[in-house]
């Protein structure tokens, strides 16, 4: 069965109807029913929210789901969903890509169905919201389940799909939504998003998400850059073995992910491990960053997000497995040829391992020890510099790659990557440009990157770093839609124009246009132009 | 209940699942908890019919799970199924020969489980309760809901619940238990295109045949309000109709026929209609035109009075004592004899149903065939009727104060009033389902179903669905309880 375009909600003397829909899916509105009662139809987010996952009859749905006010049907606990259903066997892992189109009211998601029914890669890309960083950064620092979303506003419902395509589950078996008006009954998933105003959430602890965002933006651009990539994430998320993936070109993996220097970036094709989350996250950890994730099971409400399959409790060594597996050594290296030798003769087969297995120690540990000692001289010490220094540190950058202890839980790190660098690395570059004449920015941001760039200045309050990783998030992701309408002859770099060709025309010049100038120039100097 | 709780019946059995076996539990937990018990519980899911998780919000403590019985004194004990661990309240397993099964069917939102629910509660528009003749005491849970829970749609496609029913007769007090299960509507037409699903037929049927007596009700709501709501909406709603129509016909049959074979002395199955919603019905020009042609020597001036008259609120007393104070069971058997003519044009038909109406000590009876004028009425005329039926039993309230003989239900005067309004319903409600194509009409006229029980609410807020006084709830509950024999 592909994909089914279905419509359920509720009619005077009918209940709950299917509207719209073949007759295979006429149980669907029985086997939604428990997941839609108690929706809240007054609250906050009377808009509904996203049902995703895979019934107990084996169905599967794709869907949006919201209550009906008493006022509309008469009724107390009616409700309506649309959305597509298919069977046991179908791949939803490209919805994510169709947010938009589920989410605009109860009107036939054909491109969803179609894309679903069709397979293959995406094409768009909805912007990801600034908070999901910190809650993969939470996800995967938590390992366990229950993995719970806080919500604050309705515009939080955004981060939803996205954690479900990038959470640390195998979105297969993964199940998101609906959301909850008030303390329901503990569901059976490991996965539950919570709504509670009151309780701190993951969007103002942005200090996590600076130390995520390297991994998110990479991620999510690599999505988009390959054909293949979602897939081969899912599946070395579904632990069938290391994730290749396109890096970003030099315009796109700059502004927000200076970890790799320009030689690695040229590179087209670099191994990333799922658990290259941790790598960032653990990295920033360990200089101290000031917000520790809420505990994401306080609260009653909200969504929640399931990496359990009805019922079974996913296995804990599943996901410790997960997130523990080391990423080999050589997947950051530059691809070598591979040398073919001779195998020794069998008296020789432990001396040469010994020696093999000592010479890897010492290696590692040399390794290890020219990362510290990078990343010692790469931060800035407290009271030196200025916006000049900066500036110039922005030039000189020069990552090292490392491999940390796995009971560290990193992988992979790229030691010049904290929170306050790349922070002050976005404030720089947003000077100088603007500084140089190459950029007009907007006044605001400008004073917001100048005072940034400044280390003694008092100004990594949260507004401050927010706004700043805000726009410098924006940018870089936008600018992967819509670039053409600008001149970009001599600020670009050759990598970066293909694929802005592709990209639609803009109409009109608004401050994100000069925000996304602001993008290129970093690319462009960051990339080695 | 807790004294009857301890006579075990090795007869009860879980109308779900079949099952016989039962055993007993002695802790609460928090619906939370009792939620995700359930939700593993994949016997009692598949018995509930449920398909997805079961959804609690925080409320009072539920029975739980534990067989082991605490040390410490006095402590409550609750019976669950030992197949599919569904609550069973205790009329489904105390041991009594006066057990009755009393189950629904009907549309979605066609009030159900609101009847149900105000059927076993006191109330002011209430012919027994005010009396004291009736009391009644229930079972606090619906597994996985407290009785007194909130007036949302059920969402759990089968609720099990128990009541414990006192019925007063003078110095003779019987009592009745009462087994409830309550069917969501959606069940009924799960599939638009197909019948009533064979599982929600046969959990009718089982449930039917484990009490020694019992009453299948259709509830069958009236559609919206004004002339042109009277005839079905649509061809749907037609199609549903008759699905829920043919599954009732389908349940009667088996479960008579399975009686029968059974040759179970003294069991039986009483059937009716209860019709809903009828305060949605609004008086009009053409009630007093088709009274005038149809009532010989004219209408009594009470009953366009009446039929004219706004729904009561608590301050309208004796608005309402003044315009009821002169109306009487001869009005109404008059205004009823004329809505039979037109439900039974054949007069050998007519002069049947009249005798098995009776006369003499219940009341005046209908008038003869030759007595009554052929005035057909029109649907504007018939809903007039029906807003003044309903106004009639929202009369009597004020017709007769708390504590007179009328009210005694055996006896006294009031019958006349109350079989009048009970004859009037039924032929009303074969001229409604005749105008809108239904079936269950002719189950009316043919006696499939033995009763229309007539049921509206007063005191409800413009649009909603819930709240208000159900007026002559009780009345509905006992008829059902005396027709299934279950007092003898």
């Amino acid at each position: 069965m592909s994909w089914q375009d279905f419509y359920i909600t509720y009619r005077d003397g009918f209940g709950q109807t299917l509207e719209r829909g073949s007759r295979e899916l006429s149980s669907l509105p029985g086997e939604l029913e428990g997941y839609a009662s108690g929706l809240d139809a007054t609250g906050r987010y009377e808009n509904g929210g996203p049902l995703v996952l895979k019934l107990e009859t084996g169905r599967r749905v794709v869907s949006w789901l919201r209550a009906l006010p008493v006022q509309t049907v008469g009724r107390a606990g009616a409700w309506e969903a649309w959305g597509v259903a298919g069977s046991a066997d179908d791949d939803p892992r490209y919805w994510p890509w169709y947010w938009s189109e589920l989410c605009t009211g109860p009107r036939p998601v054909t491109k969803l169905a179609e894309r679903l029914t069709k397979g293959g890669s995406s094409t768009g890309l909805p912007e990801p919201p600034l908070a999901l960083p910190a809650i993969l950064l939470a996800f995967q620092q938590q390992k366990e389940p229950p993995f719970v979303v806080m919500m604050r506003e309705p515009t939080d419902l955004d981060l939803l799909p996205w954690v479900w395509l990038l959470g640390p589950i195998d979105p297969l078996a993964a199940t998101l939504g609906p959301p909850r008006p008030r303390p329901h009954a503990s569901r059976p998933f490991s996965y539950e998003a919570v709504w509670e105003p009151e309780v701190e959430a993951y969007g103002s602890s942005l200090s996590a998400a600076t130390r995520a965002a390297a991994f998110s933006v990479q991620r999510i651009q690599s999505l988009q850059a390959s054909p293949t990539a979602l897939d081969e994430i899912l599946a070395a998320r579904a632990g069938k073995g290391v994730l290749t993936a396109a890096m970003p070109s030099a315009a796109s993996g700059v502004s927000v992910a200076p970890k790799a220097p320009p030689q690695q970036a040229r590179q087209q094709d670099v191994s990333m491990h799922p658990a290259d989350l941790g790598e960032s996250h653990d990295e920033g950890a360990g200089h101290g960053t000031e917000a520790t994730p809420p505990d994401p099971r306080r609260g009653p409400q909200g969504y929640y997000y399931s990496a359990e399959k009805h019922g079974e409790k996913q296995k804990p060594g599943r996901l410790r497995r997960f997130f523990s597996r080391k990423a080999p050594a050589r997947a950051l290296l530059p691809a070598k040829r591979p040398v073919v030798r001779a195998a020794p003769p069998s008296g020789r087969r432990w001396l040469v391992a010994i020696t093999t297995l000592l010479g890897t120690l010492v290696l590692l540990d040399a390794v290890t020890l020219i990362a510290i000692l990078r990343w010692q001289r790469s931060t800035p010490p407290a009271g030196s510099g200025g916006a000049a220094n900066v500036t110039s540190s922005v030039t000189t950058v020069a990552p090292v790659t490392t491999v940390v202890p796995e009971d560290k839980l990193g992988v992979v790190c790229s030691s010049e990557f904290t929170a306050s660098t790349e922070q002050q690395q976005l404030a720089a570059a947003l000077v100088a440009a603007a500084r140089s004449g190459k950029l007009q920015i907007a006044a605001q941001l400008e004073d917001i990157a100048v005072a940034a760039a400044d280390p003694k200045a008092p100004l990594w309050q949260q507004s401050t770093r927010d706004r700043l990783v805000h726009a410098a998030t924006q940018i870089h992701l936008q600018d992967r839609h819509c670039l053409a309408a600008q001149p970009i002859d001599g600020v670009l770099g050759d990598r970066t124009r293909p694929a802005l060709a592709k990209c639609p025309a803009v109409s009109g010049l608004t401050d994100m246009d000069h925000l996304r100038w602001l993008c290129k120039w970093l690319g462009a100097n960051m990339g080695g132009k | 209940m807790n004294l009857l709780a301890l006579l075990r019946s090795d007869d009860g059995k879980c109308p779900l699942c079949g099952g016989g076996a039962t055993y007993h539990v002695w802790d609460e937990i928090e619906p939370q908890e009792l939620a995700r018990k359930l939700h593993e519980n994949a016997e009692w899911k598949k018995a509930h019919g449920v398909a997805g998780p079961i959804d609690l919000g925080p409320g009072q403590r539920m029975p739980g799970f534990d067989k082991n019985r605490p040390k410490t004194p006095a402590p409550q004990s609750h019976v669950r199924c030992a197949t599919c661990a569904s609550l069973l309240p205790p009329s489904f397993y105390v041991k009594s020969t006066h057990t009755f099964s009393l189950t629904v069917t009907g549309f979605p939102s066609s009030g159900k489980s609101t009847w149900l629910k105000h059927a076993f509660e006191h109330s002011s528009f209430g012919v027994f309760a005010e009396a004291g003749r009736i009391g009644i005491e229930k079972y606090p849970y619906a597994e996985p809901f407290q009785v007194e829970g909130s007036n949302s749609r059920t969402n759990i496609p089968f609720l099990l619940s128990g009541r414990e029913v006192e019925l007063v007769d003078g110095r003779e007090r019987r009592k009745v238990l009462v087994r409830i299960l309550d069917v969501m509507g959606e069940r009924f037409h799960q599939d638009r295109e197909a019948a009533v699903p064979r599982s929600t037929r046969d959990i009718l049927q089982r449930h039917l045949l484990q009490g020694r007596r019992g009453a299948l009700l259709a509830l069958d709501p009236l559609k919206g309000a004004g002339a042109s709501s009277v005839p079905p909406a649509d061809a749907a709603a037609t199609a549903l109709l008759g699905k829920i129509g043919q599954a009732f016909a389908d349940v009667h049959r088996a479960v008579a026929s399975e009686l029968d074979h059974q040759n179970r002395t003294g069991s039986s199955l009483w059937s009716g209609v209860v019709w809903t919603h009828l305060d949605k019905a609004t008086w009009n020009d053409e009630g007093p035109v088709w009274l005038s042609a149809a009532l010989k020597g004219g209408p009594p001036p009470s009953l366009g009075t009446l039929g004219a008259m706004t729904l009561p609120s608590d301050d309208d007393h004796q608005i309402w004592q003044a315009a009821t104070h002169s109306l009487t069971p001869i009005d109404i058997w008059r205004v009823a004899s004329a809505v039979w003519r037109q439900a039974f044009r054949n007069p050998s038909d007519y002069e049947e149903r009249r005798a098995a109406a009776g006369s003499g000590p219940r009341g005046p009876g209908l008038l003869p065939w030759e007595e009554v004028a052929a005035a057909p009425a029109s649907k504007a005329a018939l809903e007039a009727l029906i807003a003044l039926l309903f106004r009639v039993q929202v009369a009597y309230r004020y017709l007769v104060p708390p504590g007179v003989p009328l009210l005694d239900f055996s006896h006294g005067d009031g019958l006349p009033y109350i079989d009048g309004t009970r004859v009037l319903a039924q032929g009303l409600y074969v001229l409604w389902d005749q105008l809108r194509s239904g079936i269950v009409g002719q189950m009316v006229v043919n006696g499939t179903i033995s009763e229309v029980l007539p049921v509206g609410f007063v005191g409800r807020a413009p649009g909603a669905t819930s709240g208000g006084h159900p007026v002559w709830g009780d009345l509905i509950l006992a008829q059902a309880i005396e027709g299934s024999g279950a007092l003898q």
